[in-house]
């Protein structure tokens, strides 16, 4: 699975904006209307989609995207 | 150390705010004082001086005006935390155009009720954000027109002046001002209906700068700091308005709550007078003492909140923790500036929201609209007028005088006083939702979700939460066949976060079989909230039978 491909997919949904392109490198800075509020949203459709599931302490460190897809490359394998 | 005082003169003025904020200042002799330290999201720090200030907001004027845009027009600036976000801003009360900020987390529906309940024709923003919302351009019932910074597109719709910026020249007559003459509006959530647009006036510019100087008592070398977002109440008038009228250095930051982020910018840029939020201090008390410790906050002098009631506890944390006083203040989007207030030199009670500025007169009043006795609950009420007192409800007349009999502005908050003059709050008397520091509409959230084809009845409603005061839930009848299940819970918040707003999104939907209403048809809001709690229902007698 292109787990970059698939978060553009969550993403675009999450934030209802069909440009969005996700890095690595991206941040909550580099996205319009990412908050702590729509951070939760995000996070909820991340493990919808992938079927997995973060611990709390996962949700409250993720610093940007690459973090994230780390994280989810090894729940999958 | 000298004091705000030594610059408490008469002054030629236009009486213009967008001018006071700027031209005044470089009277006053503030040209070359930083007037912005503007942080970027990836921590790029850019300082802009009051001659700056005045040289970019007359830019902006100048562009503006050569476009068509004129006094008494309205415009909704819709335009990421940037430094052109407040040159554009000031640019446009020097034009006297009547102007609103569309907070950050905006959704389209939202834009689109601020423009057409205003009746706003004019969207100042980027060239992404005109892409996003792009119907709002060629909606047939409310055509409007972009105006982009970041561009020079035209078309019929969209007009961009980032040329006309590069050539406008950076001198400007700011015409004389009235006080009366309206100068911004933000918007309001009342328990029916949609959230309506509260007008305020150039003249508010009096308590707006007398408030920050009583309350705040900045210094002239303090660096001041408002996490609010500029497009709410608290960060137009006391981010953008009151450090300016009062010839204060500011910080803005791009970046979203952090706290390492902001504690950095607290320790880096010296921040002397901290103005931030409870929800905020809650979320920041999630950190160990040892997180605190390895910055040094040596420079902070005070801290101030606003929003929802300051818990005593966080009280208890900034005097242990940041080892600080945090004053608690009281206003809302009608009185435009502080009316009660903790201040320094006045012995803070824990949990109360302080006692009435110098030039306001706040009253308990009873059912009967007397004056209540100390220690006794009523309606919290500020006597008539002050200078930044709302003038309109825009298009909404008589919900404006609703507000307002025998000389008092009523609040919708309870509280009471005690036998000391300190005012303590304890509650809204209406359905309005308070979620870490901003008013909901349950109305608005329900119309919102009612949209959803999945929803056949709906009630929202506030619930008690530890971080955010109060949290929005919704209460949910989906249609016949259909299971409250994860992914239609993701659809909906998505949906009300996309449609209204972050802030509005429930936190927790909750199935249910029937919303309980009144024979007329009006939902019990109580007893949605009772069935959670557990709470005694009370009376009930008017609640339809099944």
């Amino acid at each position: 699975m292109n787990i970059e491909s698939a978060l553009d997919e969550v993403f675009q949904e999450v934030f209802n904006d069909s440009a969005i392109h996700v890095t690595e490198a991206t941040t909550a800075d580099d996205v319009d209307g990412w908050d702590s509020f729509t951070y939760i949203n995000l996070i909820s459709a991340i493990e919808l989609h992938f079927g997995i599931e973060f611990s709390q302490n996962e949700v409250l460190n993720f610093e940007n995207v690459s973090e994230l897809m780390a994280s989810i490359r090894e729940k999958l394998s | 150390m000298e004091t705000m005082e030594s610059n408490h003169k008469l002054i030629k003025t236009s009486g213009n705010l967008g001018a006071r904020c700027s031209d005044e200042q470089i009277q006053l002799g503030n040209g070359e004082k930083t007037a912005l330290i503007f942080i970027s999201s990836a921590f790029q720090v850019s300082r802009y001086t009051f001659f700056d200030l005045k040289r970019e907001s007359n830019r902006y004027a100048n562009a503006f005006q050569k476009i068509g845009l004129k006094a008494g027009e309205k415009a909704l600036i819709l335009i990421p935390n940037s430094p052109d976000l407040y040159f554009l801003f000031l640019g446009l009360l020097k034009l006297q155009v009547n102007c609103g900020i569309v907070f950050s987390n905006a959704g389209a529906a939202t834009i689109r009720n601020r423009l057409v309940e205003t009746g706003t024709k004019t969207l100042i923003t980027t060239v992404s954000a005109a892409r996003k919302y792009a119907s709002l351009f060629t909606d047939p019932d409310h055509p409007v027109r972009a105006i982009v910074i970041d561009g020079d597109e035209m078309t019929d719709h969209t007009r961009g002046i980032r040329f006309l910026l590069s050539e406008a020249s950076v001198e400007l007559n700011v015409p004389p001002t009235h006080e009366e003459t309206p100068s911004l509006f933000h918007f309001t959530s009342g328990s029916t209906g949609k959230p309506k647009a509260v007008q305020h006036v150039h003249g508010s510019a009096q308590n707006q700068r007398n408030s920050f100087r009583e309350v705040i008592q900045p210094a002239t070398d303090d660096v001041y700091w408002c996490t609010a977002d500029p497009g709410w109440i608290t960060g137009t008038t006391y981010g953008i308005l009151a450090p300016w009228l009062n010839g204060v250095t500011q910080i803005q930051f791009a970046g979203g709550y952090s706290a390492k982020n902001w504690m950095k910018i607290l320790e880096e840029q010296k921040v002397t007078l901290w103005y931030s939020a409870p929800t905020a201090f809650r979320m920041l008390m999630q950190n160990t003492e040892a997180f605190f410790r390895q910055f040094d906050l040596s420079a902070l002098k005070r801290i101030y909140s606003i929003g929802e009631p300051l818990n005593p506890v966080i009280i208890e944390w900034g005097s242990g923790v940041l080892r600080k006083q945090i004053y608690d203040t009281w206003f809302q989007t009608e009185t435009g500036s502080m009316m009660i207030a903790n201040k320094p030199g006045v012995p803070v009670r824990p949990g109360s929201m302080g006692k009435p500025l110098t030039e306001i007169q706040a009253e308990i009043l009873t059912s009967e609209g007397v004056p209540a006795k100390p220690m006794e609950k009523g309606f919290l009420c500020i006597r008539t007028p002050w200078a930044s007192m709302f003038t309109a409800y825009i298009r909404h007349e008589a919900l404006y005088q609703e507000k307002f009999k025998n000389g008092y502005y009523y609040s919708g908050d309870q509280a009471f006083k005690d036998e000391d003059g300190y005012f303590w709050f304890i509650g809204r008397n209406d359905d309005v939702i308070n979620t870490a520091g901003h008013l909901v509409s349950p109305f608005e959230v329900e119309s919102a979700l009612l949209e959803m084809d999945e929803i056949a009845d709906v009630g929202v409603t506030a619930l008690p939460d530890p971080i955010l005061f109060e949290k929005v839930v919704a209460f949910v009848k989906c249609l016949p066949g259909l299971v409250l299940d994860k992914k239609l819970e993701l659809r909906i918040k998505l949906h009300v976060t996309n449609r209204v707003s972050s802030i509005a999104c429930p936190r927790d939907l909750i199935a249910v079989d029937r919303i309980p209403k009144t024979r007329s048809g009006k939902i019990m809001r109580r007893v949605l909230r009772c069935s959670v709690s557990g709470e005694p229902l009370g009376d009930i007698s008017t609640m339809e039978e099944e």
